[in-house]
């Protein structure tokens, strides 16, 4: 299991140290300082093995997270641990910076006690942790609200506690999807894939069962041919029949989600923590509607000029609107000017990152707009040619790319008397592009 | 190590009180104090005494730790119950003796049987803790099918730390017979669906242990080995260092049984922005799942990757590009004039490495790329890797009767005998002698010379 946990600054200064174990020693905190933090070439591993004990790291925002140990112990825990431990301590007091570190230390030491005792990872979930580990000193508690929180800690349902109670119930859905893209020079997808998650607000009393229902293609099958046996209609292809559905590769869902219940009827039901969570985490690889299309066009003339064209197109809608459009356009390292056309939007060269960024601020579907550069180059002397880095884009649009949507989603409290039809619910799509490369 | 334990904060000015008292020299005084804090009223309390006391590594104390904890491993309250399950590891640390004479291990096993699913996931891991430490080698508790039953049960309702430390247990079981083996693989299917990658990882590691005993249900073995794919390509979306366990894990699985994700080469293609761990284990899984069908695409990539910044990942695409050719033999064509295409950039490390290779694909395919030769032996100034040396000097040797000028390129690498390395000095040997056997009438003079520098003024003794 872990034996020791360390947090440095980027200069290598320890800033939190604890040891689980006997058989890590004072010198561990030193061996990942020279020869991880300081080491002159650049990371080759996350993980590094010195003198038998093994350092597991992760870095984040200039902060070095590192768990020790010297026992054959289950990797992606590890990390997924560390990870968590990054998630949690966001939680508690937002950014990650060596000051927030400085400042919660005691707080940090009482949360690494509970949730790694003896370097075994026990119930890290943020929203039990507040309850009893606070900032402030803790007020004493009832009898029945101990039991309740070390109920909670265990329990069956640890994500949610008993007795919550709202006016107004309502929940709001938010389905955020990632497309990737990758397009050869000629325009052939060489890989697409969209990894969407749903987040869900919920504000509903009591301890409500939820179903969720998707357009996921398996569901849509099992209901059309089942609609399609009573009416004596054969054609249970629901595509056919109009309705749009969605392929899903694989999907992962909260701990709150009875997997069982997923595995054999392929429903989606659960018990939601109070709050905001994320609800599930999927991914898509078929008919994904890909927003924009870049068309380079690269030329260069002789030693010291490059002419760029680009093409942008959308294609989506006409009546939505995509927003935040960022095309970056690489530029050699010996460019010493840019000349630049464009009709919609502003481009700049910033030189600090060997690129010609252009932003476009909102864009409706179904248009087309380009840019031209002329990149005059400084002569060098090296053969090296100049490899050419893909053109990415940056952008958000308010439809799911997969053609994911929701198509229902219930809420059953027999306890108390709301019904399904009472609480408000709210959906919004949102598409963000991942790592949406054009090759050029 | 436990210094930094006692800070002040109001729930824990307890145990500064229990610290001073344990200092004292009074013996009644020590046990009590321990005592006193484990029958707290409070839960929390109890929990935090037992915990504390499992970190306080003096031997005088010890003893008194026993009946307290005894009692603790009872509570009503599962929080407690947990800690209390740590604590015995942790006292095991301390002294096995202990734990082994005072009875422990047994509670620890009825532990197994809890209601409460933390409480039996700590136990698990405490137990298979100490199993491995035991200092006789043999496990100290036997997992048999009844516990194996309870773990499942337990498994749905854990948090996904005590997911993943039962399956770290069931991965250690061997059924006994097929049908056994079958029911837990039902059992342990839906975890695939779990957000957190460790839970997942483990989970495939069960279900590649069981597949084996299930080897005569083809059916069955097909049906999981679909189920599996989708979560392992799924765990490439994650943070870097997730990805690159789980690649690790994932060569690891395509070794054993490459069609789970024989139809999945695009999702291993390298992305411009991944650290350079995940780019070189991503090269070795593309080579490994590269087939007749998908090398053209493969190929593609590869000479991509030969036009990047980082030595070491284009010296592995180059090597890739030659194992591909090896692997897949109708494409060896295809291969070779990538590799000659990546020669023309002249790009040092490039041609070193493309060279190497392409000795090994001559070895595989006799007299079938000759044609390149020509322009291979333009390079010959721009070697200067030993490896690289010795695989332009084995080629002259075995095709001596193509090249013309053969005695003369060897000539010219004979000059610089006792600079060269070990490796290639060999070579030079073995090739000059070829170059005898098939010209004899030139190159006697070649000979004579290479030995006497062989045999006379070398110290390595394979040499002369």
């Amino acid at each position: 299991m872990i034996g020791g946990l360390f947090v440095y600054n980027h200069k290598g200064e320890v800033l939190i140290s604890r040891v689980y174990r006997d058989d890590i020693g004072r010198n561990a905190v030193d061996a990942f300082r020279v020869n991880v933090i300081h080491a002159r070439q650049q990371v080759r591993s996350p993980v590094t093995n010195i003198a038998r004990t093994s350092f597991f790291h992760i870095k984040r925002a200039n902060i070095w997270l590192a768990a020790v140990t010297k026992q054959n112990v289950n990797a992606a825990m590890v990390f997924e641990f560390l990870l968590k431990i990054i998630d949690v301590m966001q939680s508690y007091f937002g950014k990650i910076s060596e000051e927030n570190i400085k400042n919660n230390f005691v707080l940090i030491y009482e949360l690494l006690d509970e949730i790694l005792d003896f370097g075994y990872p026990q119930n890290s979930d943020t929203g039990v942790l507040k309850t009893f580990i606070t900032q402030q000193g803790i007020k004493s508690a009832s009898k029945e609200e101990q039991a309740q929180i070390t109920s909670q800690v265990t329990g069956q349902i640890g994500w949610r506690r008993e007795g919550i109670k709202y006016r107004r119930n309502e929940l709001f859905l938010d389905v955020l999807e990632y497309v990737n893209l990758l397009m050869s020079p000629q325009g052939q997808v060489l890989s697409a894939h969209v990894a969407g998650k749903v987040v869900m607000k919920s504000y509903l009393s009591g301890m409500p069962e939820c179903k969720f229902g998707i357009n996921d293609k398996i569901v849509m099958e099992a209901k059309g041919k089942g609609n399609g046996g009573l009416s004596g209609n054969t054609d249970s292809d629901p595509a056919r029949s109009g309705k749009p559905v969605v392929v899903i590769d694989d999907c992962q869902f909260h701990q709150c989600v009875k997997l069982s219940k997923f595995e054999t009827e392929h429903s989606i039901s659960f018990i939601p923590p109070d709050g905001e969570f994320e609800l599930m985490r999927y991914r898509t690889t078929k008919d994904i509607s890909l927003p924009f299309r870049v068309i380079p066009l690269v030329r260069e003339v002789g030693r010291t000029k490059m002419e760029v064209k680009v093409v942008l197109k959308s294609n989506f809608k006409p009546s939505l609107l995509g927003q935040k459009i960022e095309v970056k356009i690489p530029t050699p390292l010996n460019t010493s000017g840019v000349q630049l056309i464009c009709l919609k939007g502003k481009a700049k060269y910033k030189a600090s990152e060997n690129a010609i960024v252009w932003k476009i601020k909102r864009m409706a579907g179904m248009k087309e707009t380009q840019l031209s550069a002329e990149i005059e180059l400084l002569e060098t002397d090296t053969k090296k040619k100049w490899t050419r880095p893909p053109i990415s884009m940056g952008f958000e649009v308010p439809f799911a790319p997969s053609g994911f949507k929701v198509r229902y989603l219930k809420v059953f409290e027999p306890k108390l008397n709301y019904s399904d039809h009472d609480v408000i619910k709210w959906v919004r799509y949102i598409g963000r592009s991942g790592l949406y490369e054009t090759r050029c | 190590m436990t210094d930094s334990k006692y800070f002040t904060t109001t729930k824990k000015g307890e145990i500064f009180e229990l610290k001073s008292e344990l200092n004292s020299d009074k013996k009644e005084k020590k046990k009590e104090a321990v005592k006193k804090d484990c029958e707290d009223s409070n839960p929390l309390i109890r929990a935090l005494a037992v915990r504390t006391m499992g970190c306080i590594r003096v031997d005088k104390i010890t003893e008194y730790l026993c009946e307290p904890l005894r009692k603790c491993l009872k509570d009503e309250d599962p929080y407690v119950r947990k800690t209390a399950a740590v604590c015995v590891a942790k006292l095991y640390d301390i002294s096995a003796s202990m734990v082994e004479d005072q009875g422990f291990l047994d509670q620890l096993k009825d532990l197994l049987s809890d209601s409460n699913p933390m409480v039996v996931a700590n136990a698990v891991e405490a137990l298979s803790e100490i199993n491995e430490a035991s200092v006789s080698g043999q496990p100290l508790v036997e997992m048999n099918a009844p516990t194996i039953n309870k773990l499942l049960t337990a498994l749905n309702e854990c948090t996904e730390w005590g997911q993943v430390f039962i399956l770290d247990a069931l991965s250690n079981y061997s059924p006994r017979d097929a049908r056994e083996a079958h029911s837990i693989c039902e059992r342990i299917t839906p975890r695939l669906a779990h957000a957190n990658a460790a839970v997942v990882l483990s989970a495939v590691k069960v279900l590649m242990k069981l597949m084996e005993m299930l080897s005569d249900d083809t059916e069955l073995v097909n049906t999981l080995s679909r189920k599996l794919a989708p979560p392992l390509v799924t765990l490439l979306s994650a943070e870097p260092e997730v990805q690159y366990v789980a690649l690790r894990n994932i060569n690891l699985v395509v070794q054993k049984r490459p069609d789970i994700l024989k139809h999945e080469m695009k999702v291993f293609f390298v992305k411009y922005n991944d650290p350079i761990y995940v780019k070189l284990e991503k090269l070795d899984i593309m080579i490994r799942l590269a087939s007749q069908a998908n090398i053209a695409q493969v190929l593609g990539e590869l000479k991509e990757y030969a036009t990047e910044v980082d030595v070491d990942f284009v010296r592995k695409a180059v090597r890739a590009i030659g194992r591909c050719a090896i692997k897949v033999e109708p494409s060896a064509e295809r291969c070779v004039s990538t590799l000659l295409e990546l020669i023309q950039t002249k790009v040092n490390y490039v041609v070193q490495e493309a060279i190497v290779v392409i000795k090994d694909i001559f070895r595989k395919y006799p007299n079938k790329y000759e044609s390149i030769i020509s322009t291979l032996c333009e390079n010959l100034d721009t070697l200067d890797e030993p490896e690289a040396r010795a695989s332009m000097v084995w080629i002259v040797g075995e095709y001596a009767e193509r090249i013309d000028n053969a005695d003369e390129l060897l000539d010219s690498f004979l000059e610089g005998f006792y600079d060269e390395n070990a490796q290639v000095q060999l070579q030079l040997l073995t090739a000059v002698v070829k170059l005898f056997l098939k010209r004899p009438a030139d190159t006697q003079e070649l000979v004579q010379h290479v030995l006497s520098l062989a045999t006379q003024d070398s110290d390595n003794p394979d040499l002369r």
